[in-house]
């Protein structure tokens, strides 16, 4: 089971928190307390949503107690890479990859931070991050709109 | 295309590397084998079972109110019985008096004595046991006087004969 869960979980983890030993952290985290509670999982389908729960409330609570480095434009660069006409063959190490996220969505508050993450990075639906943040279907899209307008807002004025 | 959904492409496309992917599935095997040993997973491993979580929950609620309602039972209790045994006392208290003030007027009455109540203090038993002797005397003085008159009606009576007896 770790196995096959553990690459999706630890994509998402780290594209929220934006770094690779807090990701590590939060995914071993994850499936400990799924172990412990394996007792009342039975389906597989129950499994997948309790796993995505835990690892985005992980993630939620590291990022309201990280201290928010408001004005960080260390991955301006690489945005700006991607804004232009890329080189797909590039290669970009993960800290690169996760500074660009992290400038990107600093504006972003954590819940926004997340339902964008989850819905545009990790391509899950609407129903999917409702079930893993615990929000509504109709706050999932309102999150997702106010993340997008500032995005764009923040694309438009940094991104030249 | 805008620049935000390339961007956003550009980062879909790049997917973080996963250094290090076998000793963290070693180290999740490892924590997880630890927990599986550990006497406090054990212990409450019934808050697991949902059913018997929120019987625990409604039960203590219902203890709780039952405890409420007890206490107020309680208390409405104790406040009754105080009253009844102000009651009681009071109806005792009035009865003896009652029954003091019925013992001296007989007293009184019977001794004829018609003292004042400011005249003269005596304690209520000298008092009655003044009453049973003067009664005693009384019924002596009585008997004497009846005993006394009796005897003289004899005599009174015997005379005459003697008299019969000089007249033969």
């Amino acid at each position: 089971m770790v196995d096959k869960k553990i690459d999706k979980l630890h994509a998402t983890a780290i594209r929220i928190c934006c770094n690779t030993e807090d990701a590590k952290d939060i995914v071993q985290e994850t499936f400990v307390k799924v172990w412990e509670k394996r007792s009342i999982l039975k389906e597989e389908a129950s499994l997948d949503a309790f796993l995505y729960r835990v690892t985005v409330n992980k993630c939620y609570d590291l990022l309201r107690k990280r201290k928010r480095n408001s004005g960080d434009d260390a991955g301006i660069d690489v945005l700006k890479f991607f804004a232009g006409d890329q080189d797909a063959d590039k290669k970009l190490n993960d800290d690169e990859v996760n500074a660009a996220l992290n400038t990107l969505t600093d504006k972003l508050s954590i819940k926004q931070k997340i339902v964008f993450t989850m819905v545009e990075l990790e391509d899950k639906s609407h129903d999917e991050v409702a079930l893993a943040t615990g929000m509504s279907k109709n706050s999932v899209k309102s999150n997702l709109r106010h993340a997008r307008k500032k995005m764009e807002n923040f694309a438009e004025e940094y991104i030249k | 295309m805008r620049k935000l959904d390339k961007i956003l492409e550009g980062l879909k496309y790049r997917k973080p590397d996963f250094k290090g992917r076998e000793k963290l599935i070693d180290s999740i095997m490892d924590a997880t084998a630890d927990k599986e040993f550990t006497g406090s997973w054990q212990i409450y491993r019934w808050t697991d079972i949902t059913w018997l979580r929120r019987s625990l929950s409604i039960a203590s609620v219902i203890i709780v109110i039952l405890f409420a309602g007890q206490q107020f039972i309680v208390l409405k209790r104790v406040n009754q019985l105080e009253s009844r045994i102000m009651n009681v006392s009071t109806d005792e208290i009035l009865e003896q008096q009652r029954k003091n003030v019925i013992a001296n007027s007989l007293v009184i009455e019977d001794n004829e004595l018609s003292l004042n109540d400011d005249s003269i203090y005596v304690a209520k038993e000298d008092l009655m046991k003044f009453a049973r002797d003067y009664r005693e005397l009384r019924k002596k003085y009585e008997d004497l006087i009846r005993s006394g008159n009796s005897g003289s009606r004899v005599q009174k009576k015997k005379s005459p004969d003697v008299n019969d007896e000089q007249k033969l």
